[in-house]
């Protein structure tokens, strides 16, 4: 009894530490070094300040912060117009193809989105492997201009994301019980209507979760912008990278990633009280 | 006209026939009902009739027309599925409302049809009721009350009563009953409960393999069945093997558990043929012995005694180890039908109450 107790503490007591050293404490200092003064030498130092975050206002920043939200606003409904379909198709077809289609949208996490990314990179430069075969094959005669343009940076923001909006509506509509489709055909529904009327609000949960799942970290893929738009892309993740690397700004830095911090909290909240109230509902 | 006809059905899946060359009329206002064991292919016909499914050769005419094709959103016909499919983003009365929603009707003419089939399910008042917080039994009422409040003309009923408990089950079959009455619409009804079937249906038909096996009222199919698949599924019975010896005008005379009796010739039987002999238990009586058992009557020990309130049933066994089951009726003039283990009795029954089948 004595040692499971024993086990059971060490294992709190490692997930928490694990919690607090990397997520807790880095996480406070960002929040500290946001109120501290900018200092070329030691990068912050006293006296405590608001001056980054009323910075922050700046028409400047805010167009990078607005330019940051179409991308990944884009990116997400792209993402969710392929899933959608696609998850659907998944979770309808016969049991055997169902696990060949879900491993083929997992295996690409086996291997690092950096080196995904540099994939894209070969694929899509002027003598990359796209316009090779395109210019062998005689369909085109010059190269393409696809790597560093907006198409790029979408491809590379899409497809790194597209399996976080693919597994929650999945989830959702794997659950879904065909009878229910059945029962609004045989009320009178059309294709369209039962759709509209049964399949989609009985999924919202799951678009829900892959929307947040997919907006939120899309704003801050920095090196998909860097790789793959030659860094003429401004994602709300650049920005704060460059605030550290380039412009040696902690403050100003931190200040932007507590916002973008406060941007997703508040988003998830939403999330979680909408959720409740359709799972108020979907007990049984 | 028949409400529906379906003629010569086939359907298969996976390369498994599940409807054979079926042919069925279901006439205006009835209550028909389809009866057997499961896969026996009775909720394929309701999904072809209802349109959730499309056979593979023969035709469906609803009302006169051919709707073999026509998809299920487009025909005048209703479900109530055994799971109840209601739609769980929705309160009571949206799922109740789904159907003339469609239909684009008026918003106060919604209400006040969805007011009434309520009332027909006897749930008054549950409109703004979420499903997730209904019983078992008011969530079946509220899916009958969703395809009657269409005003269907033929309602589908897929083993709407298997989830509910003894005693609901038995309400809700009397309310059925009496919903049919009012409504004065066609109801096909699946079960595989046989009691079900008799007690609710105008008429039965029973299915195994994917064909009709008998169509007929509930007497019918009870008292005189066509073959021995219906004769054993519907109700308790006694089978014997017999002989026919001679044949006499209607009647013939048959060996039967090492006696000669007299039966009724129905079928044409002739001489020398085997032959079933299916008795149900309460067609058959059983006597104190004295001495010997009559002619025509069957020596035998009680086995076993079950008192059931109004009925007596004995298992008894003859004298060559055949089991039999015989029900007893109390009797005001004859008190004496209490029976001691292993007492010798007779048994037998009057001429005619048999029915006599050909050896499958």
């Amino acid at each position: 009894m004595n040692e499971r107790q024993g086990f059971k503490f060490i294992a709190v007591f490692l997930n928490m530490g694990w919690f607090a050293l990397f997520v807790l404490i880095p996480g406070l200092m960002v929040a500290g070094i946001s109120f501290m003064t900018r200092d070329t030498g030691r990068f912050f130092s006293l006296p405590f300040t608001l001056a980054h975050y009323r910075e922050l206002l700046d028409p400047v920043y805010a167009r990078v912060l607005g330019q940051s939200l179409i991308y990944s606003l884009n990116t997400t409904i792209v993402c969710l117009m392929i899933s959608y379909p696609f998850a659907w198709i998944l979770s309808r077809g016969p049991k055997h193809r169902r696990a060949l289609l879900l491993m083929m949208v997992i295996i690409p996490f086996w291997t690092s989105s950096l080196i995904r990314t540099y994939a894209l990179v070969i694929l899509m430069k002027a003598n990359g492997i796209i316009n090779t075969l395109l210019i062998g094959t005689g369909i085109i005669s010059d190269p393409l201009t696809l790597l560093y343009t907006d198409f790029a940076v979408y491809v590379g923001l899409v497809y790194t994301l597209l399996p976080f909006m693919i597994l929650p509506l999945y989830a959702v509509m794997e659950k879904m019980d065909p009878r229910l489709m059945e029962a609004a055909r045989d009320l009178g529904a059309n294709g369209f209507a039962v759709f509209f009327r049964v399949v989609l609000p009985l999924s919202l949960p799951g678009v829900m979760a892959g929307c947040i799942m997919v907006f939120l970290p899309a704003m801050g893929l920095f090196y998909v912008p860097d790789l793959l738009g030659g860094a003429k892309t401004m994602l709300m993740g650049n920005f704060i990278k460059n605030q550290f690397l380039t412009a040696m700004n902690w403050p100003f830095g931190s200040a932007a990633s507590v916002f973008l911090l406060l941007l997703m909290g508040a988003m998830i909240l939403i999330y979680f009280i909408v959720s409740r109230h359709f799972n108020r509902d979907e007990i049984l | 006209m028949p409400v529906v006809r379906l003629q010569n059905i086939s359907k298969s899946f996976n390369n498994q026939q599940v409807i054979d060359d079926l042919s069925l009329d279901v006439h205006k206002g009835e209550f028909l009902t389809l009866l057997g064991p499961s896969g026996c292919g009775k909720t394929t016909v309701l999904r072809l009739i209802a349109g959730l499914e499309t056979c593979d050769s023969g035709s469906v005419f609803i009302d006169g027309r051919d709707q073999t094709r026509l998809p299920a959103c487009d025909r005048d016909v209703n479900t109530v599925f055994q799971s109840y499919a209601l739609f769980p983003h929705m309160t009571v009365f949206d799922n109740i409302a789904f159907g003339l929603k469609l239909k684009k009707i008026p918003l106060r003419q919604i209400r006040e049809r969805v007011k009434e089939s309520l009332a027909l399910v006897k749930l008054e008042g549950l409109e703004t009721r979420s499903i997730h917080r209904l019983s078992g039994g008011q969530q079946q009422r509220v899916a009958i009350a969703r395809a009657i409040v269409n005003q269907p003309l033929i309602l589908l009923l897929d083993e709407p009563l298997s989830a509910l408990d003894y005693r609901l089950r038995k309400q809700m079959r009397l309310d059925l009953r009496q919903l049919h009455r009012q409504l004065g619409i066609t109801f096909v009804f699946v079960t595989h409960d046989q009691e079900e079937a008799l007690t609710l249906s105008d008429r039965v038909v029973v299915m195994n393999h994917g064909t009709i096996q008998q169509t007929g009222t509930p007497k019918d199919i009870y008292e005189t069945p066509v073959n021995l698949f219906v004769a054993d599924f519907v109700g308790e019975s006694n089978l014997f093997d017999a002989t026919v010896i001679r044949t006499l005008g209607t009647d013939m005379e048959i060996r039967i558990q090492g006696i000669s009796k007299t039966v009724q010739n129905r079928r044409g039987f002739h001489v020398g043929q085997a032959v079933k002999v299916l008795l149900r238990p309460e067609d058959m009586t059983v006597a104190r012995i004295q001495g010997k058992c009559p002619e025509g009557s069957l020596p035998g020990r009680v086995k076993e005694m079950i008192y059931k309130g109004t009925t007596v049933d004995l298992i008894i066994r003859l004298e060559n180890g055949q089991e039999v089951f015989v029900t007893e009726f109390f009797n005001e003039d004859e008190q004496e039908i209490f029976y001691d283990m292993d007492e010798p009795v007779c048994v037998s029954w009057i001429k005619g109450w048999e029915v006599t089948l050909a050896n499958e």
